[in-house]
């Protein structure tokens, strides 16, 4: 165990891992650019990411000093849908990982500490979510339930943390039971609970949180897919984005309607490279044998 | 080993059939059933959804369907179709999987090797320009928004440029009198490129490894193998199938690059990972230290042992290939498995969707079985309990 | 690397070499109509395609390619004229048939007709493709079956000679039964089908086995017969190479005559006489040597190979969305057509529930809806407002004096006269909606609606489409929701799934209100289907509950009524019924785009209702210019 700073030490050493930072950070203050263009700015009538509509110009129109992206298909802000769309994203992200990686670190350890049944079972279930192909499954559901942004979030969170990670984050805390202090602490009569919390559990952190960062990846390009195939019931996001330029058929001449795909493809690709480049950065402050020499 | 054997395939079994219920009951809590459709045509008389529901045996109970169904598939039938009544489940998804196969194949396979190939490199490169760019690179394809890329890929190479073509497997015009359907000329193209791929493997195995390495030698193996090739284009020619193995071949080509470039990532920072687990090793530093040219070091020594945990995601890549792509599929014309999935999972065709999730759950749960024991054979540092390393 | 780097370089030669050979291959299309299709047909036999399995598709490739009929609507007018018969059937005819009566009429075939195979198409293939039919029961056949051969009105053909057949009907039918039903069932040929049929009788399953046939080699009528399938790549037809129709001119005058004339046979037929000038004179071909629907999954990549040349015609029910008519103005040979369809989309309520049962709530609310406003401002013109359920397309049959709620006011004025109407029916406010009419300006919004019955509306919930289904209808249901805030009606717009809504509706029918759309038949019967009581238990079309005896009576007269011009009479009043008691409030439907190749494609006609798609892509009229 290293403390905080000499984790971020390590981490800063990675070039990848800041450059991600970097940009989510960005997208941060992009996001929270949001509520105070809004409130300020923006009128809501013309630049509400969903109903807004700018009665003086024909759409979609192109950037112009109003619209700095133009706007698309149904008379709406691009920018504002970018703006408004990089909260929830975050949001999105950030929720369904932290479910991900909460279920997946109370299993894992769990699973790891009384091994046997619990161990059987567990792995047993992770084997069975890994047999679902995911984006088909996720169809399924949301044509039970209409899968709106937090019960998505939370689906996706939910099935991510019963599969593969709980097998990953399992082995990790084997290790660490294994180790001699955990022993000790079990002679001086630490409950499990407390043997489970206090000493295992903060060694599997690191690596549970090193996944988090992968999932938020998931999530994200998750979201996009099915908003592109129209399966989802989400209001704006950068998928629902580009699924309104392809459905009304402008994703076809790639050069001239450039400002309604452009900008949520980047966003995308940018949003998620960026949680992976930190995961990769955090890969070497968690496993030392990647770290230079 | 062999109890370790039998009871992983004990519960295998019992994974599958936990699975095909869930599967079984999952798409039956859909709301609807098929015949809604009925519902669209104002002059379909009730009296004919009833009908409908008889026939496709939509009104007995749930748990009669279910347990008819688990009977019939333990006994290898996937039942019938609802929206392409009466064909047999089991005929659409040998419709739909040659395709799947060859396409997915070959784009996991040259996606693992251009992935593995990069990998040692910049392992081998750590924290030089080109190590970080290539990470940024393939991050990027990785995360990037893949409709969005192949529609992008489409438009410059297949419309702009007009090299390859844009959409569908094959080309109609030249398909339309031909003697053989396509999932014939797959097929051959399945055994007769695997018949020619393990014979190449032979012969470059006997004469670069097995017998001296000398310049002789590999003259040789190269003109065997150049033999070996011609003969099978010949074969297929005088058969009359090359031009249709081109054909589709021709098709292949964007599919298998836009794949390649979103997924290589994947294996190239697996392989890298694990490339700088092996530098560290003693006899790697051995082999250095006897004076090996650095090339032979990176590829006889460190890189045969880094490529344990990436042969082990390959496997599991390639049974989860066999669900196909929902996105490729689409973009590409390419109507395979996933597609399959997609649509009967929207038209509420139960024995479809299940038949398809099942056909593919029996598939990933060989790979993982094998997976399991060859990581257990190959590395015999991992307990038998031990499970191999999912990437995401 | 530098092995690497080789292995890219050969990679690239390869990818190169592959896309040389490749692009030598297929230069001219000769006279083969190519054309776009988005999904795999399901089936080539007939039965199983006009059965569960029916699909858009299906209809495209073969049922309209390969079979005649009786008789069938003379498309671009619609008229109807014969097409396997030689002249009208004979006026319906009491008879006595043992000890019960029917209704008889008598049909005299054309003799100049000839399947594929050369024999000719007589009575006895008439006789057998309906009885064989019925015997089967068109209601286990499912799908179209019991609307086309019903079982309720026929009860069976005899054959009178050789081309002469007889229909024996169990009741008096009307025009939907008669004219648009039973007279336009295809006609198969016996000899083929008859073994078929019989094996399948003998099966556990006669339905299952019948639907299982493929009948690739069964000789067809049509001007073409089925060529090749490759599942999931493409579906080619061939010429009929004896097609009786080749040569043979339509021609359509001024006053809405019909003509027919077969040169080479000498046929000739004529609905009237012809006067005034001629309007459209229509070749039969075809001119192609061939048809090829190339199947693509995704609607970019087939209008990239329309601009690149690789097919001919998009086919596709919905047609083209609008980006894609605003970039292909500009792009060469090809060319745009926009056609009005025969639909609608429609908001309703469940008038089981109180307050949707009150007329005037309804009118309000479609007071309130601003259709211009949302057709020409949000959709741009890409939609035009409807106020009737049947649309302006359909001529014949359109009233264009229904009341048109709301139409033409301001905003203000429409809260204003919204007001009024539900202060009419008892509605109070606890804060009551103001406007200032001058300024066009919404003063006070209303708050907390109190019923007629003294009790707070409580809040409903308004099902629309999801953004991801249809981005939108989904913005015009939040346009309709956040009107009707204005005045205090407690809405709130629920985005759900088509098949939720659809199974809420209609299964179960529980719901409060609900927004959707209908493609119609040509002749208007959906009136009766649609708001007939006898419609309104679960499963039925009558989801909404409208119950209106009068409205049931009328609707009954309609459907029964053998006269075209009395039947539009009525047709007329059920529509003036309708558009004032609103159990539909009619919104507003979308023209279909459709775009072909210029330079190889020319049409008779571009100008039809539903579009080029609604007619096959007419693929047997079509000249191919090479």
């Amino acid at each position: 165990m290293r403390g905080l700073s000499q984790n971020w030490a390590v981490f800063r050493e990675s070039r990848i891992g800041m450059l991600g930072l970097i940009v989510i950070l960005l997208f941060g203050v992009f996001g929270a650019l949001w509520p105070i263009m809004i409130n300020t700015v923006w009128d809501p009538l013309i630049y509400h990411p969903v109903v807004g509509f700018d009665p003086m110009l024909l759409h979609p129109s192109p950037p112009t000093k109003a619209h700095l992206l133009g706007t698309d298909p149904i008379g709406r802000d691009i920018l504002a849908q970018l703006m408004f769309s990089t909260g929830r994203e975050f949001l999105l992200g950030v929720l369904s990982a932290l479910i991900t990686v909460v279920i997946g670190t109370v299993i894992g350890t769990v699973a790891a500490y009384y091994g046997g049944f619990t161990d059987t079972f567990f792995m047993r279930v992770a084997d069975i979510m890994m047999l679902f192909p995911f984006i088909p499954l996720l169809v399924v559901v949301g044509s039970m339930v209409r899968l709106t942004f937090f019960p998505f979030a939370i689906i996706l969170g939910v099935l991510g943390g019963f599969g593969g990670i709980t097998i990953i984050l399992k082995a990790q805390a084997l290790s660490v039971k294994v180790r001699p202090y955990i022993d000790a602490a079990r002679v001086a009569g630490g409950s499990s609970f407390h043997i489970i919390r206090a000493h295992i559990i903060p060694n599997v952190l690191p690596l549970s949180f090193l996944y988090m960062m992968f999932n938020v990846t998931g999530a994200i390009l998750s979201e996009a897919t099915l908003s592109f195939f129209g399966v989802l019931n989400i209001d704006m996001s950068w998928g629902m984005m580009i699924h309104t330029a392809e459905a009304a058929g402008y994703l076809f001449d790639f050069g001239k309607y450039w400002w309604l795909w452009l900008p949520s493809g980047l966003a995308i690709t940018l949003f998620c490279a960026a949680f992976y480049m930190v995961g990769r950065g955090l890969d070497e402050v968690v496993n030392p044998r990647l770290r230079k020499r | 080993m062999r109890r370790y054997v039998l009871s992983r395939l004990g519960q295998v079994i019992l994974t599958l059939l936990i699975y095909i219920t869930l599967v079984y009951f999952l798409l039956q809590a859909m709301p609807g059933d098929i015949t809604q459709m009925y519902l669209a045509n104002p002059k379909v008389p009730q009296a004919a959804r009833e009908e409908l529901r008889k026939q496709l045996g939509l009104d007995q109970g749930v748990v009669m369907q279910y347990l008819t169904y688990v009977k019939n598939f333990f006994r290898g039938e996937l039942g019938v179709s609802f929206s392409h009544y009466p064909r047999p489940v089991w005929d659409i998804l040998m419709e739909r999987l040659p395709r799947t196969f060859v396409l997915f194949l070959t784009a996991h396979v040259l996606s693992f090797y251009v992935g593995y190939v990069m990998g040692r490199v910049i392992a081998w490169r750590r924290g030089r320009v080109v190590d970080y760019a290539a990470t940024v690179v393939g991050i990027t394809f990785w995360t990037a928004f893949y409709p969005l890329l192949a529609l992008v890929l489409i438009w410059i190479f297949a419309y702009t440029l007009r090299l390859l073509p844009l959409n569908q497997f094959i080309e109609p015009k030249l398909w339309q009198g031909a003697p053989f359907s396509a999932n014939t000329v797959f097929g051959y193209m399945v055994y007769g490129g695997g018949a020619v791929a393990i014979g190449l493997f032979l012969i470059f195995y006997a004469f670069l490894r097995g017998l001296k390495r000398t310049r002789r030698n590999v003259a040789l193996a190269w003109l065997s193998g150049s033999v070996l090739v011609a003969v099978a284009l010949l074969a297929a020619s005088r058969a009359g199938l090359l031009v249709y193995i081109w054909d589709i071949v021709n098709h292949m080509v964007l599919p298998v690059c836009t794949l390649t470039l979103i997924s290589f990532a994947g294996t190239m920072l697996l392989m890298r990972d694990s490339m700088l687990e092996t530098v560290q090793e003693d006899y790697v530093m051995a082999a250095h230290a006897k004076g090996l040219p650095d090339t032979i070091v990176r590829d006889r020594y460190a890189a045969r042992t880094a490529i344990l945990p990436t042969v082990t995601s390959l496997v599991l890549s390639l049974a989860s290939s066999m669900s196909g792509g929902l996105v490729t599929e689409t973009m590409f014309s390419w109507p395979g498995l996933g597609q399959v999935l997609f649509h009967s999972a929207l038209a509420n065709d139960y024995p479809l969707a299940t038949g398809a999730l099942a056909f593919t759950g029996v598939f990933l749960l060989i790979a993982h079985f094998v997976a399991d024991i060859l990581y257990a054979v190959l590395d015999p540092r991992i307990a038998y309990t031990g499970q191999p390393a999912a990437e995401g | 690397m530098r092995r690497f780097w080789k292995g890219i370089l050969a990679g690239l030669l390869f990818v190169f070499l592959v896309a040389g050979v490749a692009s030598t291959g297929f230069a001219g299309q000769g006279k083969l109509y190519e054309m776009a299709i988005f999904a795999d047909p399901t089936t080539i036999n007939l039965y199983s395609s006009l059965g569960p399995s029916s699909t858009v598709w299906n209809t495209f490739v073969s049922n309209s390619q390969y079979y005649t009929s009786l008789y069938g609507n003379a498309a671009p007018t619609w008229a109807f004229v014969p097409s396997a018969a030689a002249d009208m059937p004979s006026p319906l005819k009491e008879e006595k048939i043992g000890d019960k009566t029917y209704y008889t009429s008598i049909v005299k075939m054309r003799k100049d007709i000839k399947w594929s195979d050369n024999t000719p198409l007589t009575a006895d293939d008439v006789v057998f493709s309906y009885n064989a039919v019925l015997e089967m029961d068109p209601n286990k056949l499912g799908g179209n079956w019991p609307s086309i051969v019903d079982p309720t009105v026929l009860e069976r053909v005899e054959k009178v000679d050789d081309y002469t057949v007889k229909f024996i009907l169990k009741d008096k039918p009307g025009l939907s039964q008669w004219q648009y039903g039973v007279l336009q069932n295809y006609i198969v040929n016996k000899k083929y089908w008859e073994p078929i049929f019989e094996k399948a009788k003998k099966a556990a399953d006669p339905v299952k086995e019948l639907f299982a046939h493929e009948p690739e080699k069964q000789p067809t009528a049509g001007p073409w017969k089925f060529g090749h399938w490759e599942k999931g790549a493409f579906w080619q037809n061939v010429p009929n190479p004896v097609y009786s129709g080749k040569g043979e001119v339509t021609t359509f005058y001024e006053n809405g005559v019909v003509t027919v004339e077969n040169p080479k046979t000498g046929f000739k037929w004529q609905s009237g006489k012809p006067e005034g000038k001629v309007q459209l004179k229509i070749t039969d071909g075809p001119d192609a040597t061939g048809t090829l629907y190339r199947i693509f999954q995704n609607q970019s990549a087939a209008v990239l190979s329309l601009t690149g040349g690789q097919v001919d015609f998009v086919l596709n029910s919905l047609g083209l969305q609008r980006g894609f008519q605003e970039q292909l103005k500009k792009a060469p040979n090809v060319a745009l057509i926009e056609n009005n369809v025969n639909g609608f989309r429609f908001m309703a309520f469940n008038l089981r529930k109180y307050p949707f049962n009150i007329k005037e709530f309804r009118q309000a609310v479609a007071t309130l809806i601003d259709r211009e406003y949302i057709c020409e401002k949000v959709l741009q013109g890409i939609a035009f407002p409807q106020y009737s359920v049947v649309p302006p397309g359909n001529a014949y049959w359109y009233n264009k004096d229904v009341p048109q709620w709301g139409k033409g006011l301001t905003r203000s004025q429409k809260i204003a006269e919204a007001v009024k109407l539900l202060k009419k029916a008892g509605f109070k406010w606890e804060v009551e909606p103001q406007v200032d009419l001058e300024k066009d300006k919404v003063l006070k919004r209303g708050k907390g609606l109190i019923m007629p019955d003294g009790k707070k509306m409580p809040e409903f919930e308004f099902m629309i489409m999801t953004a991801g289904y249809d981005p939108l209808r989904y913005t015009f249901g939040l346009n309709i929701a956040s009107w009707l805030k204005e005045v205090g009606i407690p809405i709130e717009a629920v985005p759900t799934e088509f098949n939720v809504v659809s199974s809420k509706v209609f299964d179960e029918q529980d719901f409060d209100a609900f927004m959707m759309g209908w493609s119609l038949s040509l002749y208007p019967d959906h009136m009766k289907f649609f708001f007939h009581s006898e419609q309104a238990e679960p499963g039925g079309f009558n989801a909404v509950g409208y119950s209106n005896p009068d409205f049931d009576k009328l609707a009954d007269d309609f459907v029964k009524e053998a006269d075209m011009e009395k039947a539009r009479q009525k047709a007329f009043k059920l529509q003036e019924i309708l558009a004032d008691e609103l159990p539909y409030v009619v919104l507003f439907d979308t023209p279909i785009i459709e775009a072909y190749r210029s330079d190889r494609a020319q049409y008779p006609y571009t100008k039809v209702l539903s579009g080029l798609q609604y007619v096959g892509a007419l693929t047997s009229t079509v000249k191919m210019l090479d």
